[in-house]
């Protein structure tokens, strides 16, 4: 995860207002972080890498909006957009069909340990979490502090930790055989 | 010092790391996809406006709306195909729904009444003719927002529609069909709860189309199309739906008139014991809660002769010898995006109902 740099993201910011090849070190820097999360959420590189464009796409039309006093971080300001985007556009409006997880096919064990990868169990496993845990989860993923997470949620930290606690609990009890063994 | 939480943190995060590398696709962000993002930006970038709000309930503004396109009712008799289920849930459940068994002591059917100045009334404002119409016309746009929402919010969500290609259609079976027992907070069923009993008391006192106000988009299209062949023309349901506006809500399809109640009801409320209402939460349509919550009525002769659970079930004991009222099964249906706020009532009370679909 790459916390190098951001304290000069707003330099960079300052400068794509005006050229938006400028904003290349920030796209680089925080483009697979979201392109995994949303990656995470579709399990589709294609729609993935669909949503991690429109993120950049809004980004830059709103570089102008981008008020460094009044949020902590530019990424913050970034990952809330990315948030935003993946309700408005993603979780409204996704395929109306069962997730392939959630399908009861039966399968043998065999069957289970060919088939199933660990990505699989990880979305399994993240889906199981109340939307605003796993939001949580994403944005600790993506290397956001829990101030940061505090404020694009618009809650306190002390909630913000409370529900990360829960999260990770259910997380690790979903997980347990993967992460331990 | 490491925490528990810290511990945990990082073993999920090495093992979410794990799974990307292990799936290539899941990691390999495609090359061309700052170019594209540089296509697509456009060279005018907006200007200053106000800046965006971090506030999660307020959501960031994705696309520049349009206004939906009006069209002839010719144009939507595929959506009415499409919220055929709909009507058919919200008409042929509602009366069969109610399980009544034969009125005894010789009652009489008669409209429902409430006693005029006692706890009940409704003071939401009415939808006009032009706001069902707007809804008749395509329920859609308003599936997540609600039948009251303002031209510039319905008119964003249906250029988000537009854009991602998916007006998602709602289905309460198909929800039913693969959902998931949630607890609701306490915030959500205050909300739900203020919900319901404003909906009682238009129900009770106030018009058609005070009622409507309540209504999912998808119940007040079948509303008032269950009424019309599709070949209908819109003059035809414009008057149709004038003439409906300020009937009372006593008198439409989706009421109580049926209840074989005969003195006036002084109080009609939600049950509010949250442990008795059942609140679902589909796999398979995402955003949507569904709330089943009970009722209690009273009226001024017999007291309450009606207190149900979200299952319908009288928990009155013994009701009919306690209140000359044969056990009367009974509940208030309503659905909730996970994206805001709004619950809207689907008229139809009944899982049973829903399930033998």
């Amino acid at each position: 995860m790459d916390h190098n740099g951001i304290e000069d993201d707003d330099a960079i910011v300052l400068a794509a207002r005006n050229d938006v090849d400028a904003f290349a070190p920030l796209y680089h820097r925080y483009a697979r972080l979201i392109y995994r999360w949303m990656y995470r959420e579709t399990g589709n590189a294609e729609t993935a890498a669909d949503l991690t464009a429109q993120v950049f796409v809004q980004v830059l039309q709103r570089l102008h909006q981008y008020r460094p006093g009044e949020v902590s971080t530019f990424r913050s300001w970034l990952f809330a957009i990315a948030r935003n985007l993946l309700r408005d556009s993603w979780r409204r409006y996704r395929p109306v069909s069962l997730p392939e997880e959630l399908v009861d096919h039966r399968p043998g064990p065999e069957d289970v340990a060919i088939h199933r990868s660990l990505m699989d169990d990880v979305r399994v496993a993240l889906d199981t979490l109340p939307e605003r845990q796993r939001e949580i989860v994403e944005l600790r993923l993506s290397g956001l502090s829990m101030h940061e997470i505090a404020e694009i949620q618009g809650t306190s930290e002390n909630a913000v930790k409370v529900a990360q606690t829960r999260a990770f609990r259910t997380l690790r009890n979903l997980l347990h055989q993967e992460v331990l063994t | 010092m490491t925490t528990d939480a810290d511990e945990s943190f990082d073993d999920i995060h090495r093992l979410i790391d794990r799974a990307h590398r292990e799936t290539t696709e899941a990691d390999d962000i495609p090359a061309s996809l700052w170019t594209r993002v540089r296509a697509e930006t456009r060279t005018n970038i907006v200007e200053e406006t106000p800046t965006m709000s971090m506030n999660p309930a307020i959501a960031s503004p994705v696309f520049v709306g349009s206004q939906p396109q009006p069209g002839t009712l010719q144009r939507f008799s595929g959506m009415v195909a499409t919220l055929a289920i709909v009507a058919v849930l919200a008409f042929g459940g509602w009366f069969a729904a109610m399980n009544l068994p034969p009125a005894n002591n010789g009652q009489q059917f008669a409209l429902l009444q409430a006693t005029p100045g006692i706890e009940m009334s409704c003071d939401v404002e009415p939808m006009t003719v032009d706001q069902v119409m707007a809804i008749v016309r395509n329920p859609m746009p308003y599936m997540y927002v609600g039948p009251t929402a303002s031209a510039d919010v319905v008119a964003k969500e249906a250029e988000l529609m537009r854009q991602t290609g998916k007006d998602k259609r709602f289905a309460l079976p198909q929800i039913l069909d693969s959902s998931r027992s949630v607890t609701l907070t306490e915030d959500q069923f205050g909300t739900a709860s203020e919900v319901t009993n404003a909906y009682l008391g238009c129900l009770l006192t106030g018009t058609q189309a005070q009622v409507w106000t309540f209504y999912h988009p998808a119940s007040i299209q079948s509303t008032i199309m269950a009424k019309y062949p599709v070949f209908a023309t819109e003059e035809e349901v414009r008057a149709y739906i004038e003439e409906r506006l300020d009937q009372p809500a006593t008198l439409g399809e989706n009421n109580w008139a049926t209840l074989p109640i005969s003195d006036p009801i002084v109080s009609a409320t939600i049950n509010p014991d949250s442990r008795l209402a059942i609140a679902r939460a589909s796999y398979l349509y995402p955003i949507e809660t569904v709330l089943f919550v009970g009722v209690i009525l009273q009226t001024e002769v017999n007291g309450v002769v009606v207190h149900t659970n979200g299952n319908g079930t009288n928990l009155v004991p013994n009701n009919a010898a306690q209140t000359g009222y044969a056990d009367i099964s009974l509940r208030i249906t309503l659905v909730k995006p996970s994206f805001s706020d709004v619950w809207m009532v689907v008229p139809l009370p009944s899982l049973e109902e829903i399930t033998a679909f």
